[in-house]
């Protein structure tokens, strides 16, 4: 089995499988991903995959919140450009949320925090136009 | 003297190389945003290398890293057995441009995140440093 180790807010290491749980919701008529993990290259296909599926279920909005993805790589943000060109071409309003502040200097160094919408919370996701 | 390793791409070879070296990191007192810096360098090297370095090569190819851990200085070293590569070429990835390109962002976040980084002139080498900063 593919498995790794990832960092810990307290600085411990947990092993991890090459799947990224991905628990889905369904609020107000908009579909919530929330992985839970790391997105890294291992991960960024099973990640890849959920949102592919969510995009092309047919919700008009689909929020991705990565409050519970404390690291993630090229791989992760490779993954999420492709979601947001598939979701414009399906029509699909796509937003993030509840990124930490290191996920989100990744965004702000690739400046990809202009080319996404992003939001505090899913709440605040859901309810932007 | 830096310590090396052979890796093949190989998840679980790779893996396990970098938690090593970030374990080191982290029992020398480096702090969790430089062990996240350190970890994020280390897989978009080690990822380059085999993706775009070993493209052309048989899969079981090895690549090597080097590494040498201070507690006032991290330094790694990934070196692909590849004809190597112009990183002046590599488009930025950060101009408008680009910015729907869903790839080409490993660069970019190990110059963002590295104190020093220095390609060998054949382009087949990235050696990375990470510095304490001096208190002010």
């Amino acid at each position: 089995m593919n498995r790794h180790r990832t960092l810990r807010k307290k600085g411990e290491f947990q092993m991890q499988d090459a799947a990224l749980p991905v628990r889905i919701d369904s609020l107000d008529g908009v579909t919530v991903l929330v992985p839970r993990g790391d997105i890294d290259m291992s991960r960024a296909p099973s990640f890849r995959e959920h949102v592919r599926r969510a995009i092309n279920a047919g919700a008009p909005k689909v929020v991705i919140d990565l409050s519970e993805v404390e690291y993630m790589d090229s791989s992760g943000l490779a993954t999420l450009v492709e979601a947001m060109r598939n979701a414009k071409q399906a029509s699909v309003a796509l937003m993030l949320c509840g990124l930490h502040q290191k996920v989100l200097a990744i965004f702000e160094i690739a400046r990809l925090h202009q080319f996404f919408k992003i939001e505090a919370t899913v709440e605040d996701a859901i309810a932007a136009s | 003297m830096a310590d090396k390793v052979s890796l093949i791409n190989d998840r679980d070879q790779i893996n396990a190389v970098q938690d090593l070296i970030v374990e080191r990191a982290e029992e020398l007192g480096f702090p969790s945003a430089t062990l996240f810096a350190l970890r994020l360098a280390m897989e978009e090297a080690i990822v380059n290398a085999f993706h775009h370095g070993h493209r052309d090569l048989a899969p079981e190819t090895p690549i090597t890293v080097e590494y040498t851990l201070s507690p006032e200085r991290i330094r790694v070293a990934v070196e692909d057995q590849g004809p190597g590569f112009t990183p002046a070429a590599v488009p930025d990835p950060t101009l408008d441009e680009n910015l729907e390109n869903p790839g080409g962002r490993g660069l970019v976040l190990i110059r963002a995140y590295m104190s020093r980084v220095r390609h060998n002139d054949r382009g087949n080498r990235v050696e990375m440093e990470l510095t304490v900063p001096e208190e002010l």
